[in-house]
């Protein structure tokens, strides 16, 4: 094992705190005797492991095949830190060469039960979470993950993520979220509400890309905070009409019944991730009428927010989230009907003052 | 469009989990934390008491049919089934072979792209997401989706899978040990013929049970491949049923007086380990017991140390019986099965109620 970690470059990187460390003997909760027979693949060595640091929580990322971890590391890098002793969580992810879901719009159908919740890609590739053990096991194909991790291993680093969420003491939000230094707006509407796009703008002119889909949201010591997402920023084809520099920058992906453009955020974004205290809540409503801009009481915000959740979690979190729906209710909120994304992106530069830019 | 399904695109998910939530109040239930699986019953399988959980009555029905019912009111259970069935997805047979994997106490069953299961052998259940289309094909999950799952799940309740036939007369029971296509279906059949009934023709279940070894099948139909029926007068004027694997083969219902006879255990008093031979030959010897065990060891899946702890009871018990290994090519069945009860039960014909 250690000649594939020599081999793949992976040892000369054991001296960083994310280094991927090919360790001898781990072989699941129990080796196998060796004369049984591990069908199911139940003891399947995961030898190559890195405690890898996301949003100020450690997960430990093991595999059997170091390129995964390697994948997890580049995928998360912008988190980087020195990992807790205890991970806040394992992953064990192995690599089959024939999963046959190599293709990158294979769909994802999800079911849980309390505790435990799953996902399968196609057949043969499936990912699932053990809330209570604190731990997460894939089965993927290797082809996934020979590719930019941005574009196309990203998917099982996010949806697993996405998974844990509730477990790491976050709540997942369907919103984007722009700041300045350590303050930030969040900002929620529906599809093809003008999100993306809007954030994007403000980022052009100074605020830092956090999120366009998904904001992270925990209560650490009683006060609210904000983390982006982990995903390149997602236009669709009609943005490009206004938007003509994404012609060069995003790229494009096709899948049967949809085309994006993908657009990388780190050019807007800090080194390092960090997290925000929002500042206030604003709802996007675009519109071809006049633009106004209108508060949204605090019962109103919760329903909207409610809504705004990206999924139904297990019930263990009810109270987690109440807290974190209870610390937002307590922020201005409001409703921006615009018809030019421009002056929304304006407006939520003026939402965070002058020194935001 | 977008909509209309559970289903999310990995690389958008994000837009399609918002559009999910669309004039409803609530968030997207894309984990279906709700999915409403109210039709609930228990039943007996290889002796460990379940409950199964569904919103199909179709399931409810095959269940019935592979299992003992058991009464609602029986609690704790050995292990839980809720299968939810999606009405949106629209797959259709013929289902692929289906896809077991796992890592230490999850294991996934991919039935198709759209039917999987999740088995939590901590927690003891297996939860899953079905299609109509497989929900309603009651002979699929009698013949592989409900032996497979009691495959997986055996070790986590106190049971040992043997790859074996078993047959027994009363309650006692001979037990056929071998690999594919070793003849221990046909084996079977040629013992049914002379009064034994049939367990199991594939997968046996091994427990202890107050001290006592027990042996359980499913009520799964026997199968034989072509070239074997050639031997049973019942199968020579009939059409193999079924092509699998390239193979033509027979789906035979054994003859039982009544369903719950075909589920009840025996107590096991032999092995024979079934080894074909290149050359003609019939020959039933004692097997060395270092042996059976090895080839035993062998035929266990792999579990955790505890519940090989508890699986060593049970294969001790098995050990200690009479084991006795048969080399054999071509022959009539039936005369390769009068030479077991011959040489292997001749001192104790009572044991057949010959």
């Amino acid at each position: 094992m250690q000649a594939v970690a020599e081999k793949t470059g992976v040892a000369a990187r054991c001296a960083t705190p994310f280094a991927i460390k090919p360790e001898s003997g781990r072989l699941g909760d129990a080796a196998r005797p060796e004369s049984r027979q591990d069908l199911l693949r139940r003891f399947t060595a995961t030898p190559h492991v890195a405690n890898v640091r996301v949003m100020d929580r450690t997960i430990r990322v093991e595999s059997s095949r170091p390129q995964i971890v390697e994948k997890a590391r580049e995928f998360f890098v912008r988190h980087e830190g020195p990992p807790a002793a205890t991970p806040d969580f394992v992953w064990r992810i192995v690599g089959e060469a024939n999963c046959r879901s190599g293709a990158i719009d294979i769909q994802l159908a999800a079911f849980s039960d309390p505790g435990i919740r799953y996902g399968n890609m196609g057949q043969r590739s499936f990912l699932a979470v053990d809330i209570e053990a604190r731990k997460a096991v894939a089965f993927v194909d290797e082809r996934a993950v020979e590719s930019e991790p941005e574009f196309n291993c990203r998917s099982l680093f996010d949806t697993l993520f996405c998974m844990c969420a509730g477990s790491l003491g976050l709540m997942s939000l369907s919103a984007a979220c722009v700041g300045g230094g350590p303050k930030g707006v969040l900002v929620f509407g529906s599809p093809n509400s003008g999100k993306t796009t809007t954030s994007y703008l403000a980022a052009r002119q100074g605020l830092e890309f956090h999120s366009d889909q998904v904001a992270f949201v925990e209560m650490p010591e009683g006060k609210v905070r904000v983390w982006g997402d982990l995903l390149p920023a997602i236009f669709r084809p009609e943005s490009l009409q206004f938007l003509p520099e994404l012609r060069s920058s995003a790229r494009e992906f096709s899948y049967p019944d949809l085309r994006v453009h993908y657009l990388s955020k780190r050019a807007f974004q800090a080194v390092r991730a960090h997290p925000v205290g929002p500042v206030c809540c604003v709802f996007l409503d675009r519109q071809s009428g006049e633009s106004r801009m209108a508060p949204v009481s605090p019962a109103e915000f919760k329903r909207r927010v409610t809504e705004n959740v990206l999924f139904l979690e297990d019930q263990r979190f009810d109270s987690q989230s109440a807290a974190v729906l209870q610390a937002l209710s307590a922020l201005p909120a409001y409703e921006l009907t615009y018809r030019d994304p421009e002056m929304a992106a304006t407006l939520l530069c003026d939402l965070l003052g002058d020194k935001a830019r | 469009m977008l909509a209309s399904t559970n289903i999310v695109s990995f690389p958008r998910q994000g837009i399609f989990l918002r559009e999910q939530s669309l004039g409803h109040m609530q968030p997207p239930d894309f984990l279906h934390r709700d999915a409403e699986t109210a039709l609930c019953e228990h039943f007996v399988a290889a002796g460990a008491l379940c409950s199964l959980s569904t919103n199909s009555e179709q399931i409810l029905d095959a269940a019935r049919s592979a299992f003992l019912a058991a009464s609602s009111e029986s609690v704790p259970v050995d292990f839980r089934l809720r299968f939810w069935v999606d009405s949106t997805d629209a797959s259709r047979p013929p289902w692929p072979k289906p896809y077991v994997r796992g890592l230490d106490n999850l294991v996934f069953i991919g039935l198709d792209a759209r039917s999987s299961m999740l088995a939590d052998l901590r927690t003891r259940r297996v939860i899953g997401r079905i299609s109509p289309g497989l929900a309603a094909d009651s002979q699929y999950w009698r013949t592989i989706i409900f032996p497979i799952l009691l495959s997986v799940v055996a070790g986590s309740i106190g049971l040992v899978e043997l790859h074996a036939s078993c047959v027994a007369s009363g309650q006692e029971g001979l037990v056929l040990v071998g690999p594919s296509r070793s003849g221990k279906s046909t084996l079977a059949m040629a013992l049914m013929e002379s009064g034994f009934r049939l367990l199991s023709d594939d997968r046996t279940f091994l427990s202890i049970k107050d001290g006592q070894l027990r042996a359980f099948g499913l009520s799964r139909p026997l199968k034989l491949r072509e070239d074997a029926a050639s031997w049973f007068e019942e199968l020579c004027d009939r059409e193999p049923t079924d092509l699998q694997g390239g193979e033509n083969v027979f789906y035979c219902e054994p003859k039982h007086r009544s369903r719950s006879e075909a589920l009840l255990p025996c107590e096991p008093r032999g092995v024979v380990f079934l080894e074909r031979e290149e050359r003609s030959v019939v020959r039933l010897t004692p097997m060395d017991p270092g042996e059976a065990q090895r080839r035993m060891e062998a035929d266990v899946m792999a579990e955790t140390s505890d519940v090989m702890a508890a699986q060593q009871r049970a294969l001790d018990a098995l050990l200690a019986l009479p084991c006795w290994r048969l080399q054999y090519a071509g022959g009539r069945p039936q005369e390769i099965a009068e030479r077991i009860l011959n040489s292997f039960y001749g001192k104790t014909r009572t044991l057949l109620g010959a």
